[in-house]
């Protein structure tokens, strides 16, 4: 199995080595998981719908047991977790402040500097003037700046953000881009962001994970962006054209066997 | 009669009214965890229990509360089977319950209803038991909260920052099923499963933040008991049906004020 806990001996926050996990008694979802994260890194990880993005990272997280290998996490890492916003609760009437404030609930004491803290993420992501607005009425943007925000308050060594970008329009998802590359700017945290969108990845990050078919691959970004690879990887043909934000997009070649 | 000046009627009405606020603050989480098929199972297996304790000359109560840990822990490793367990433990727990009435009429003839519910016969022993479970349950849930409101919105997110949030989750269906349990033998499944539901979806519609919301619920929670056992010692009515017709009209006129305010 194996999540440690404990000193990882190098720069490394997180080491996975060898690493099968998945849901119940059934084949992996991912295998054999080679990886190192250190400090300050920005990494993407991209891959089809189904390839296991996010099993991988929830078990970075310790919220999956590797069914083999081992997966030790440096002692006192924080993850600042940003879940996808389509699951967020809508039924009650959070506020922001609400909602923003439950990430200083730590599992062993909580934060003596709150406010400092909860201003200055309200601040960063540009909620100050919403706080006292029910997270339901938000927009979707708005509703990933909470998550952020959330994740911000526990001051994280590691942001882990699950599509952060999904189904946002052009500006909105340059917006959070441009806010996740600032906060990893004044925070010197590790960012480890999960998406299908190449360009969005690219946009972030300096080395990729490939997950395709339960494998995972390593890729610096420039080494990543051809399009044999990228083909190989999605298991269709693909090509690479200039996208949105003056990023890069992948897409699918015609009568190639499927879309991206 | 007279709601004010008959002491067993205040007797059922402490029970009733107990009963409600702690079956309305563990509704919020119901709620708020997506939990509204569970926790009638769970009231259906406390009805069970009860049933069975009776029969086999058991304190109702306790076999309840036996009952409903017991459902927990079958929910909890319930695999594959999903929401299917939980469909399985409803139709049984009120087959049994059902099966144990009808062939012991002595049962019936002593008043349990464990359906419907027969709140005015309550007794003195019945209202401490229950001014003692609220005494344990109640400051669980008001001091625990933030936990609580975590682990049931984002359960997740919360092991992720550290929090031992299957401890809370644990701790959390306990109390829930502790709720229900205990106010199961006199108020019935019905009650108790409206009192969990009915006053938290109405105060849902009449406040916008969450600490007004169990402020609200809590109102009307006791606001539909005294209405219904008032209309029901007035009318000669069934008490626990009259205490969730209050209830419903209170979620019918706040749907209706709420819509027309938007």
């Amino acid at each position: 199995m194996n999540v440690g806990s404990t000193s990882t001996g190098t720069d490394a926050l997180a080491v996975l080595t060898r690493v099968s996990a998945g849901y119940g008694r059934n084949v992996p979802v991912v295998s054999g998981v080679d990886w190192a994260l250190r400090r300050g890194e920005a990494w993407g990880v991209i891959g089809a719908n189904g390839s296991g993005k996010t099993t991988l990272i929830r078990t970075l997280m310790g919220l999956l047991k590797p069914s083999e290998g081992e997966c030790r996490v440096h002692r006192n890492i924080r993850f600042g977790y940003v879940k996808q916003r389509d699951g967020l609760h809508d039924l009650f009437p959070f506020t922001v402040r609400e909602m923003v404030d439950m990430g200083r609930m730590r599992g062993r004491r909580l934060p003596s500097d709150r406010d400092d803290r909860m201003g200055q993420a309200l601040e960063t992501t540009g909620l100050v003037g919403i706080a006292d607005m029910p997270v339901r009425e938000l927009s979707g943007g708005q509703k990933q700046r909470v998550l952020i925000a959330r994740a911000l308050v526990s001051r994280p060594d590691v942001l882990v953000l699950d599509e952060p970008t999904n189904d946002m329009d052009v500006a909105g998802e340059q917006a959070i881009l441009g806010l996740i590359t600032r906060i990893r700017a004044e925070t010197g945290c590790a960012v480890l962001m999960v998406s299908h969108l190449l360009h969005a990845v690219l946009q972030i990050s300096e080395q990729l994970l490939i997950v395709h078919e339960g494998t995972v691959h390593t890729h610096a970004r420039d080494e990543a962006v051809h399009k044999d690879l990228l083909s190989s990887r999605y298991g269709i043909p693909v090509t690479i054209r200039p996208g949105s934000g003056g990023g890069l997009s992948v897409e699918a070649i015609p009568g190639g066997g499927g879309g991206v | 009669m007279s709601l004010f000046t008959d002491p067993f009627l205040w007797t059922a009405l402490s029970v009733g009214v107990l009963g409600a606020v702690l079956c309305t603050l563990a509704g919020r989480f119901v709620l708020m965890r997506g939990m509204t098929f569970v926790s009638i199972a769970l009231a259906e297996a406390a009805a069970a229990g009860a049933a069975l304790g009776m029969l086999i000359h058991m304190p109702p109560d306790i076999a309840a509360i036996v009952a409903v840990l017991g459902a927990i822990i079958l929910f909890r490793h319930r695999g594959r089977a999903g929401d299917g367990a939980i469909g399985i433990l409803y139709a049984g727990a009120a087959a049994v319950t059902l099966m144990i009435i009808s062939l012991h009429p002595r049962l019936e003839a002593s008043g349990v209803d464990l359906l419907a519910g027969n709140l005015l016969y309550s007794t003195v022993r019945d209202g401490w038991f229950m001014a003692g479970a609220f005494a344990v349950i109640a400051p669980v849930h008001i001091l625990y909260r933030k936990a609580f409101l975590f682990t049931a919105i984002d359960p997740d997110t919360a092991r992720t920052q550290g929090l031992p949030a299957r401890v809370w989750e644990v701790l959390l269906m306990v109390t829930i099923g502790l709720s229900i349990a205990v106010t199961i033998k006199l108020a019935g499944v019905l009650y108790v499963f409206a009192a969990m539901i009915i006053p938290v979806m109405a105060a849902l519609r009449m406040a916008n933040r969450v600490r007004s919301v169990t402020l609200v619920s809590l109102v009307v929670s006791v606001g539909g008991v005294l209405a219904g056992f008032s209309a029901s010692v007035e009318w000669n009515l069934p008490t626990s049906p009259a205490v969730i017709l209050a209830w419903c009209s209170v979620y019918l006129i706040a749907r209706i004020v709420s819509r027309r305010s938007a």
